[in-house]
């Protein structure tokens, strides 16, 4: 019992550390990570591949693989088990100047809280946009607010590189 | 002196530890897709569990499974069973000409930290008669490809299916 307290009192000061600036919208988590924010980063790349191509695939991508539900359940002293459910938004906004790409992320369980008051599909934790550099060269840049997520970040590298198609596991 | 009782028959620790890690292991407590119909899907599966302690060794298990989910005119769900994914082409059989919403799961739980993690990948298929679906599932490295071709058993052509979110459903 008194590890599940604790455990409650942790995980209270966890997401309320956490929230204080949680990205509402795309634009307010592109804000964050140039105030470099806790948590934030950004990885910008270029491909020498046409701006359309490399848009085409990152869309399909985006919207195939992260489009998830990954489940966990912990561990909180005793016989007592939590669950928590983490549910993946991705989003696609395409222009011939640029491809928007969105990720949301909402966490439910029991005794989880949100704070902050996330929007319907969760707080904007990666924001990917592409831009044509030249005619075969784009510019990929991939901005987070969020600790962890190596492997999406890895995936979308990957995507618009051509090396590997596979889809990162968000459980893990 | 106090006396000790006996409250009924008592197993050493780590005979219930074994106990718990076998029916982790072997129950995974879902109901097994059933089906007159001939096989028409075949799923080949490659996995490499993501970390060591979730292998057998360290009392921890790895697993993927199939969630099957027949999809009717007006789009309603109706769950039909489960097949566990293994190291041999596992075939079932699902309605051709109407869709079957396919849930890939993968499901990784340790006895060590007593946790559990699982990620899923959806995708809305509709068999055509005379036609066999072949699925490629591989999991290495926390990525994880799925892969759906369509083969003409009778002209030897096999073409990829593009993966169809549930809410491509549209009722009719």
């Amino acid at each position: 019992m008194v590890l599940t307290r604790l455990f409650f009192v942790l995980s209270t000061a966890v997401l309320l550390f956490g929230c204080a600036s949680q990205s509402k919208t795309a634009d307010q988590l592109r804000d964050n990570v140039k105030r470099n924010v806790t948590f934030s980063s950004r990885e910008v790349f270029e491909v020498k591949k046409p701006y359309r191509q490399v848009s085409d695939t990152l869309r399909k991508k985006w919207l195939e693989c992260l489009d998830s539900t990954a489940t966990g359940s912990i561990h909180r002293g005793g016989n007592t088990f939590g669950t928590l459910t983490n549910i993946y938004k991705p989003k696609v906004a395409v222009t011939d100047r640029r491809t928007e790409l969105t990720l949301q992320h909402k966490q439910t369980g029991a005794g989880v809280t949100q704070l902050g008051g996330p929007p319907p599909e969760g707080f904007f934790i990666i924001v990917t946009d592409v831009y044509p550099a030249d005619k075969n060269t784009s510019r990929v840049d991939v901005q987070k607010h969020m600790p962890g997520y190596a492997g999406v970040m890895k995936a979308i590298r990957n995507w618009a590189e051509g090396t590997s198609m596979a889809c990162p596991d968000l459980a893990q | 002196m106090r006396r000790r009782t006996r409250r009924g028959p008592t197993l050493p620790k780590p005979v219930w530890l074994l106990l718990f890690g076998g029916i982790l292991a072997g129950c995974s407590g879902l109901p097994a897709y059933e089906s007159d119909l001939p096989a028409n899907l075949n799923v080949r599966t490659r996995l490499s569990s993501p970390s060591v302690l979730l292998t057998a060794p360290l009392a921890g298990s790895f697993d993927a499974y199939l969630h099957l989910t027949a999809v009717d005119r007006r789009c309603q769900k109706n769950y039909r069973g489960s097949v566990k994914l293994g190291g041999t082409v596992v075939s079932v059989g699902i309605p051709a000409d109407q869709p079957s919403y396919l849930v890939f799961e993968f499901s990784g739980r340790s006895l060590l930290t007593r946790g559990s993690a699982s990620s899923t990948y959806a995708t809305l298929l509709t068999p055509r008669s005379g036609h066999q679906y072949d699925v490629d599932v591989a999991y290495a490295d926390e990525m994880y490809s799925i892969t759906v071709y369509e083969r003409n058993p009778r002209s030897g052509l096999r073409r990829e299916v593009e993966r169809r979110p549930f809410s491509a459903c549209k009722p009719n």
